[in-house]
């Protein structure tokens, strides 16, 4: 059996696994004066650490066609652990944890990886119809979705739309219809401003023409979009008061900088006041002096800025870029259905939660409790993320043997 | 690989560049073109700017022995915004600490524009309370106790005052002054006049905090200004003497005494009988206690030195004299009318103190027997106008400009008064026998007395009585800069002048004299009597003023007894007693 491993990818893998560790370091620990104090939570990354790195060699040495038979066991027990998680009891408002002992798993995260998979297997089945590949991706992605999301963990049930979205691209559905799919969201944002949403109506149907889709069909999409982009005011009223001001507070954290924007206004002020190159390592004051909320965990990238400056957060933007684009690289060399639907559902999931974690520590999108992978605390998301770095690495060796 | 493939990657690709393209700008906004602006925010939230207030000067006596010091105290404060549960509050402070629903009610309304100040609830906590309220503290998060300086005033006299929490008013005047709600400044008496000298600067310190505002002790030692003590005050009064004083005139329900140096105006010792301890102002006095005070008939809260307003009786005599004999309408041997124990004026008998009557005297001799009807006969000869401004120049009517707020003037009615009040055909006449021996409307306090007095002792000078002697301390100033006492010739002649100092003398050293209880071995006193009619009781109100020399004038002391009977007999012996502690305790000592 010949090894082939795309080393660039896992040397990206490794100098983020590190980066990571020195961010959770620094996030654990308080020093003021020549008084430094650090809480243990680096320690027990690092056991993690060891223990990811030994999953993802294990997973890179079991033949293919061996794993891909634990896709679907894999797939119906991590639902039935997203059940069980609910009968827990709460931590900070949300049942998002299996408590064993001394350890905090969080089914949530290994349900990215394992959504993945099932995809991969239900959607690259031969000859399936459009219809039946959205069903199945619509299943697939849905399931686990709703589950997580009644944790609540809005956030990462959003990771699952990603996904959703990913796998049906990978697996050959057409491109106009995940658009068209895609396009009442489009609507929903338009809802501010009248302009905006004729100027986006205008687009779609110009799209729509130029595909050459019939009439009756352009008239359904326009109606639907139409609708949403009446019924969502609506909504908005509907709403009760304390979730719309969450929202409101999105939009502007200074409205209420000792309630609901207070993390946000001073996740600014830590990233803002860490200027150029930074205060230094150990030394950032809102961290140090616990401005920060969450610091080693959702608010980790904050503390990165604070600490290392514009050059610190570039380099580590830098490292997550590269790391994506290698992932893409790899998917234009894949082969097979399967392998590229686990591959670009991977690169989605990773993606979109760096995406949407550090816009979240910019302030620019509302505060939804996702990780930012590798970097922030948390043994579960860690083992995951790595493993599904390692199937990526896995189907890049499967290339080989393909033909 | 398909080409659609491609053009999926291709889309990823472009999705990704343009997302960490966005937040690259972003963060080159936040960091690179911002970050002075978060930086200054950054050290904003950290950064405390705590003031520390300064300790307030103390006072001593003239020999450097503490009248008002400071202790150490706890205080109770409450922060409206943090309150809990309202009523459970209320009920606790009730039985710990005795504060009504109503004034808590007050308090926070008075702090309702400030939720999250602290508001002074109860100043001085007696330990045990604090032990009892800490012990429960948990369950009221809107409570919080403080150490700070708190006051004691180690003698209960009127003229030291008391300071008290700042009012609404007082912080709108003063908070270019760098006061701060909930501060303690002078409220009354000497703590009042000289706040801006005792109260001293407040420091700065710049504390580093936490997210929590918990001081973290970094920056404390070298970025800090520190605060600047009040400077100590020393006064001309004489503690021993205060206190022998208070005791002689402890026996009396109602009664003022007041000594004073007449060479320089320095008040050496001043009793208001009955006493209050102020102490009490300085804990929260309860509407109970302050009820008490006010309803006591004997009216603690008034120092009878300052603001008390009599009829000065005999006392008086001495200002109708020296008119007379300084518009020349008598000679100081003339005679008067004969005193057979009173005289007819119109259709009216006004008597004489003295029933079996005195005969014909001259103005020495009738200063010594203080004969009334003499000095009825000579009022006759007075314009009731130019006797008004007489009294006025000699310092019986106007606020004397001692150091001490809230001092009532002397009254002395002219005619306009009369007319104003009883039609244009009024008769002054009867009015103005009154008046000649200091009865009628005449009006004054114990302190102008004894000023006048200390004037004619002083060779005629009238000096500003104060109780400022000097400061002490760093940047001590001495009494010229921080409290200027005036002096001004009493508008009378030497002549009249000695005359005046005959007739006084012969009160005390003369057979007859109505004063001679007030003799002094060594030394020559002077002095008048008086027994001033009123309309408070049956008795009279008891005069005596004196002044003993010995090279020179040393002291002037004026006794004061509301209904207590005649000068004489019972004013006169407590001044002699003063007299002769002062010469056996404090001439050897000065």
């Amino acid at each position: 059996m010949q090894t082939k491993i795309d080393i660039v990818l896992l040397v990206l893998l490794l100098m983020l696994i590190v980066a990571g560790v020195l961010a959770i370091y620094t996030a654990s620990a308080t020093r003021i004066g020549e008084d430094l104090h650090v809480r243990g939570q680096y320690l027990r990354q690092l056991i993690w650490i060891a223990l990811s790195l030994a999953a993802m060699v294990m997973l890179v040495r079991i033949p293919y066609r061996i794993l891909e038979i634990f896709f679907m066991p894999m797939y119906v027990m991590t639902l039935l652990l997203l059940g069980l998680v609910l009968l827990f009891p709460a931590i900070g408002g949300a049942h998002r944890w299996l408590l064993l002992g001394p350890l905090r798993l969080q089914p949530s995260e290994l349900a990215k990886l394992v959504t993945v998979l099932a995809a991969a297997k239900l959607l690259s089945k031969p000859h399936l119809k459009h219809g039946q590949m959205l069903l199945r991706a619509v299943l697939v992605c849905g399931l686990p979705a709703i589950l997580v999301a009644i944790e609540p963990d809005l956030g990462t049930a959003l990771v699952f739309g990603a996904v959703f979205l990913a796998v049906l691209l990978a697996s050959g559905f057409p491109m106009l219809y995940v658009f068209l799919l895609v396009s009442p969201l489009i609507s929903v944002l338009t809802v501010l401003s009248w302009p905006l949403f004729v100027a986006w109506m205008l687009i779609l149907v110009l799209i729509l023409y130029r595909n050459k889709l019939t009439v009756p069909i352009i008239s359904i999409i326009g109606v639907v979009n139409v609708f949403v982009f009446l019924v969502t005011p609506v909504l908005w009223r509907n709403l009760k008061p304390y979730q719309q001001n969450r929202i409101l507070t999105f939009l502007d954290p200074g409205r209420d900088p000792l309630g609901a924007g207070y993390q946000t206004l001073q996740a600014r002020i830590a990233i803002g006041s860490g200027g150029m190159t930074g205060k230094g390592f150990l030394l950032g004051t809102q961290k140090n002096l616990e401005f920060l909320p969450e610091r080693h965990t959702d608010f980790i990238f904050s503390v990165v800025g604070e600490e290392f400056g514009f050059i610190g957060t570039m380099l580590l933007l830098t490292l997550f870029v590269l790391l994506l684009l290698r992932i893409l690289r790899v998917i234009g060399q894949l082969q097979q259905r399967q392998h590229r639907i686990i591959a670009t559902g991977v690169f989605a999931y990773l993606a979109f939660q760096v995406l949407v974690n550090v816009s979240m520590n910019l302030g620019l999108m509302p505060i939804t409790g996702l990780p930012l992978p590798f970097i922030s605390y948390g043994g579960s998301s860690l083992m995951v993320n790595t493993l599904g770095v390692a199937m990526i690495l896995k189907v890049f060796q499967e290339k080989s043997f393909a033909k | 690989m398909s080409s659609s493939d491609r053009t999926i990657t291709g889309v990823l690709r472009l999705f990704l560049l343009v997302g960490f393209a966005t937040l690259a700008s972003y963060l080159f906004n936040l960091q690179v073109v911002r970050g002075s602006y978060y930086q200054g925010i950054a050290e904003n939230n950290y950064v405390r700017l705590v003031r520390v207030p300064p300790v307030r000067g103390e006072i001593f006596d003239r020999r450097n022995r503490p009248l008002v010091v400071n202790i150490p105290t706890t205080n109770l404060y409450i922060t409206p915004g943090r309150i809990e549960n309202r009523q459970l509050l209320t009920r606790f402070l009730q039985r710990h600490l005795g504060v009504s629903a109503v004034e808590l009610e007050e308090l926070l309304f008075e702090n309702r524009f400030n939720p999250h100040g602290d508001a002074l609830l109860f100043a001085n906590v007696p330990f045990n309370i604090c032990v009892r309220i800490a012990e429960n503290q948990n369950y009221y998060p809107s409570l919080s106790f403080r150490r700070e300086n708190g006051r004691r005033n180690l003698i209960p006299a009127h003229f030291l005052g008391y300071i008290g929490g700042i009012g609404e008013e007082e912080y709108q005047r003063l908070a270019a002054l760098d006061y701060k709600r909930n501060e303690f400044l002078g409220k009354a008496g000497l703590e009042k006049t000289y706040e801006l000298l005792l109260r001293g600067e407040a420091g700065y310190e710049v504390r580093q905090v936490d997210a929590r505002g918990m001081s973290l002790d970094l920056l404390r030692h070298n970025l800090q200004k520190g605060p600047k003590p009040g400077l100590q005050l020393m006064l001309t009064i004489d503690l021993e003497l205060q206190n022998y004083t208070r005791e002689l005139l402890s026996p009396y329900e109602r009664a003022a005494a007041v000594v004073i140096d007449p060479r320089t105006g320095g008040v050496l010792a001043w009793v208001s009988q009955p006493e209050f301890d102020q102490n009490r102002f300085m804990r929260r006095i309860s509407n109970q206690e302050w009820q008490e005070l006010m309803d006591n008939p004997a009216r603690p809260l008034l120092d009878r030195v300052l603001q008390g307003t009599y009829p000065p009786g005999s006392v008086f005599k001495p200002i109708t004299a020296s008119l007379g004999l300084e518009r020349n309408v008598i000679t100081p041997d003339e005679k008067l009318a004969s005193c057979n124990g009173g005289m007819q004026v119109g259709n009216r008998w006004f008597a004489c103190w003295n029933e079996h009557g005195h005969g014909r005297s001259a103005l020495t001799d009738a200063i010594k027997v203080s004969c009334d009807v003499y000095f009825y006969d000579l009022s006759s000869r007075l314009d009731l106008d130019d006797w008004q401004e007489w009294t006025r120049q000699n310092g019986w009517i106007d606020e004397t400009g001692i150091d001490l707020p809230s001092q009532r003037s002397g009254f002395f009615p002219n005619s306009d008064w009369y007319i104003e009040r009883f039609g244009r055909d009024i008769s002054l006449r009867g009015h103005k026998v009154n008046l000649a021996i200091g009865q009628g409307e005449a009006l004054t306090s114990p302190l102008h007395v004894c000023c006048y007095y200390a004037a004619l002792a002083n060779g005629g000078t009238w000096r500003t009585p104060h109780f400022f002697r000097k400061v002490i301390g760093e940047n001590a100033s001495s009494v010229n800069q921080a409290f200027a006492p005036e002096q001004r010739r009493l508008p009378i002649s030497e002549r009249t002048l000695s005359v005046l100092r005959e007739g006084l003398w012969k009160v005390v050293n003369e057979e007859r004299g109505t004063g001679q209880v007030a003799q002094v071995e060594g030394a020559v006193v002077y002095g008048k009597t008086g027994s001033a009619e009123n309309h408070q009781g049956e008795l009279t109100h008891a005069w005596f003023v004196c002044w003993a020399e010995w090279n020179e004038p040393e002291i002037a002391v004026t006794v004061f007894m509301e209904n207590a009977g005649h000068g004489g007999s019972v004013a006169a012996p407590v001044a002699k007693q003063i007299l002769d502690y002062y010469a056996r305790n404090m001439r050897t000592n000065p």
